[in-house]
């Protein structure tokens, strides 16, 4: 199982058919703890972008 | 290439019932409705428009926050609650680039951005809650075609705003620096009116030594907070352009305090906004992920 697939797995609805969506656990941490992750990861990667080529990146996000 | 959205295809078949009597699959410019009723949308085109959304970003400061959601509901008929909580968990990841390549300017009023993000959180939830109304509140007819409720309404909002948006940047473009005649600039703000909202004495009342603010009604701080949220709540977007003129006229904070506090809060609601959302179903993981990498480079690009 691919990380993907995996994903997509904790991605669908534990509650029965017809009634409201309900989240598995992974997904709803997953939420949270990717993007933070990426940002950490994104941020770190400009950082060194900027001490490596001596220039200065901009600080706006979108 | 194309990509199966799994949170995007649960609720498009929610919102289009007709989806279930499909007998072949449906092809758009960019996305592909299977038989089954899944949802795949090409993956060069998302990382375009990640790429292409953050460029914009980093153009015109922040707008293309407004463009998102309706950029995928229109290229990859991804649900309006689907483009809007993978783009607040998306925020999560470019408001800790924000604030981290802040940090250190000591520019945060930690007081002040707890206090607005009560308020903040409240709008947010009801924000929220208005968008999963919408979702549920099934479809009208329009000219003998079936359309969702939610498509119709969010459709309308997103192209009121970007109307504004549109009109605004027109007008400014327009304006001749120095010809006061011929300034065809934004009105100026009502002075009066900011003046006696800043008189409010309604207790309990708050003081925010670190901005230089003696005392200030708490029950401002908390509106000011809630408006923005709720409005990041309902659209996903980041409302600095209601929060930051509000920090500075209204409250009396100074700039600089303004901006660092703004992002501060920003990342605490983000992280509340998607832990709502998630909880309802609207974070399309896959998708967040590749907008997020394509994104930030992005708005590196566009500075």
């Amino acid at each position: 199982m691919t990380f993907g697939d995996w994903l997509a797995a904790i991605s669908q609805s534990t509650a029965p058919a017809g009634k409201s969506f309900g989240p598995h656990w992974a997904y709803v941490i997953l939420s949270l703890m990717i993007p933070g992750a990426l940002g950490l990861i994104m941020a770190s990667i400009l950082k060194a972008v900027e001490k490596i080529f001596g220039i200065k990146l901009g600080r706006d996000d979108i | 290439m194309t990509i199966t959205l799994p949170i995007a295809s649960h609720w498009q078949k929610i919102l289009n019932p007709a989806l279930a009597r499909l007998t072949g699959p449906v092809h758009g410019w960019f996305y592909t409705i299977q038989a089954n009723g899944d949802l795949a949308v090409s993956l060069v085109t998302l990382i375009l428009l990640g790429f292409a959304l953050g460029l914009l970003g980093g153009l015109f400061g922040g707008a293309s926050g407004f463009l998102m959601a309706p950029a995928l509901n229109i290229v990859g008929n991804i649900p309006y609650n689907v483009a809007v909580g993978t783009e607040l968990s998306l925020l999560v990841g470019t408001a800790t680039v924000a604030n981290l390549r802040h940090r250190g300017l000591g520019s945060v009023d930690y007081k002040l951005g707890l206090l607005l993000f009560l308020g903040g959180g409240l709008g947010l939830g009801i924000g929220v809650q208005l968008l999963k109304f919408l979702t549920y509140a099934g479809e009208i007819s329009l000219w003998s075609q079936k359309i969702s409720l939610v498509q119709l309404i969010m459709s309308l909002i997103f192209g009121g705003l970007l109307a504004w948006i549109g009109r605004q940047a027109y007008r400014e473009a327009r304006r001749v620096p120095g010809v006061e005649s011929f300034s065809a600039g934004p009105a100026p703000p009502p002075i009066s009116a900011v003046f006696r909202l800043q008189e409010l004495t309604l207790p309990p009342r708050v003081s925010l030594p670190r901005s230089g603010v003696e005392a200030v009604s708490l029950w401002l701080i908390l509106g000011v907070g809630a408006v923005s949220g709720l409005l990041t709540g309902l659209l996903g977007v980041k409302s600095s352009f209601i929060l930051l003129p509000a920090l500075v006229y209204l409250l009396g904070i100074p700039m600089f305090i303004s901006l660092g506090t703004n992002l501060f809060e920003y990342l605490i609601l983000a992280l509340f906004g998607a832990l709502i959302h998630s909880m309802e179903g609207n974070v399309e993981l896959i998708l967040m992920i590749i907008l997020l990498v394509t994104a930030i480079p992005g708005s590196q690009c566009g500075v």
